[in-house]
């Protein structure tokens, strides 16, 4: 099995999963959500009514569905690395092509989620709980929808064999951002639904 | 490979199982549920980025770098909550 160039500088630490560049990226939107997420509890803590009758207008049942969809996405997309390290680039795109699928579910439902929100007035200036909710929600959804477009893109490639064991760095760098997606939403989604 | 396809695996049903498990926490409503819900993001980010990330093969520093941050993730959550 040829192993590819990424796991050959595999440990060494100019080389996180995916390349440095793309780390750079996650530690700046993770500082930049972790830092939403905080100053959210923060907010709770001192206006504890609004954000308690806030939060019953969110459907946690909903939003644990979503976020199992999102996990089950970045699941089948780590599963696509796998084959694509030992050139089974069929395997590889089938995998990714239901991890994109499941993204687009992500923000189908998602999509619908803000749509009632908007049917029912909660807006942006709708009230604290909510100029938080659109924000970290709505920031969230872009990069899951850049991630499908990047997804789609490194989808076509891996099944025209533009790339292989050999040649996998950007297929790497795209799953890291994809998984990004899973991360922000890991910290999001207890802090705005659950507690 | 069939080795990190079958942790892929196990790590994905303990991460369901998990966020179900946080949601019913939240159901529940009892006083500490939230230690319990911010615990469990813990346990599910550090599984998604050593697994799924494969950090698990990386530099130490990313390793330690992933832990410090949701550690700051959590203690912030308890002081602040």
């Amino acid at each position: 099995m040829e192993e590819s160039t990424i796991e050959n500088k595999e440990g060494s630490i100019y080389y996180p999963p995916g390349g440095i560049l793309i780390w750079f990226l996650i530690i700046l939107e993770l500082f930049t959500f972790l830092g939403a997420a905080l100053i959210f509890v923060y907010y709770r803590k001192n206006m504890l009514q609004e954000f308690t009758e806030s939060k019953a207008l969110l459907n946690p049942i909903v939003g644990t569905v979503n976020t199992i969809i999102l996990i089950t996405s970045g699941y089948f997309m780590a599963n696509s690395i796998q084959h694509l390290k030992v050139d089974n680039n069929r395997k590889s795109a089938l995998f990714m092509l239901i991890g994109l699928l499941l993204g687009i579910a992500f923000l189908g439902i998602k999509g619908v989620e803000f749509y009632h929100k908007i049917e029912l007035g909660i807006g942006f200036s709708y009230n604290t709980f909510f100029t938080f909710y659109w924000l970290m929600t709505g920031f969230h959804f872009v990069h899951v929808l850049f991630g499908v477009g990047l997804l789609a893109y490194m989808y076509k490639a891996v099944k025209k064999k533009g790339y292989n064991s050999e040649n996998m760095f950007d297929v790497e760098a795209s799953a890291t951002y994809w998984h990004m997606c899973d991360l922000i939403w890991i910290l999001i989604f207890p802090v705005l639904y659950l507690i | 490979m069939k080795k990190e396809l079958k942790f892929n695996t196990i790590i994905w049903i303990l991460l369901v199982v998990l966020i179900w498990v946080s949601t019913l926490f939240s159901e529940n409503g009892f006083e500490k549920a939230y230690l319990l819900i911010a615990g469990l993001s813990v346990v599910k980010f550090v599984s998604v980025m050593f697994q799924f990330v494969e950090v698990k093969h990386a530099h130490l520093v990313w390793k330690l770098v992933s832990i410090l941050f949701v550690i700051v993730y959590f203690l912030g959550v308890l002081i602040l909550y």
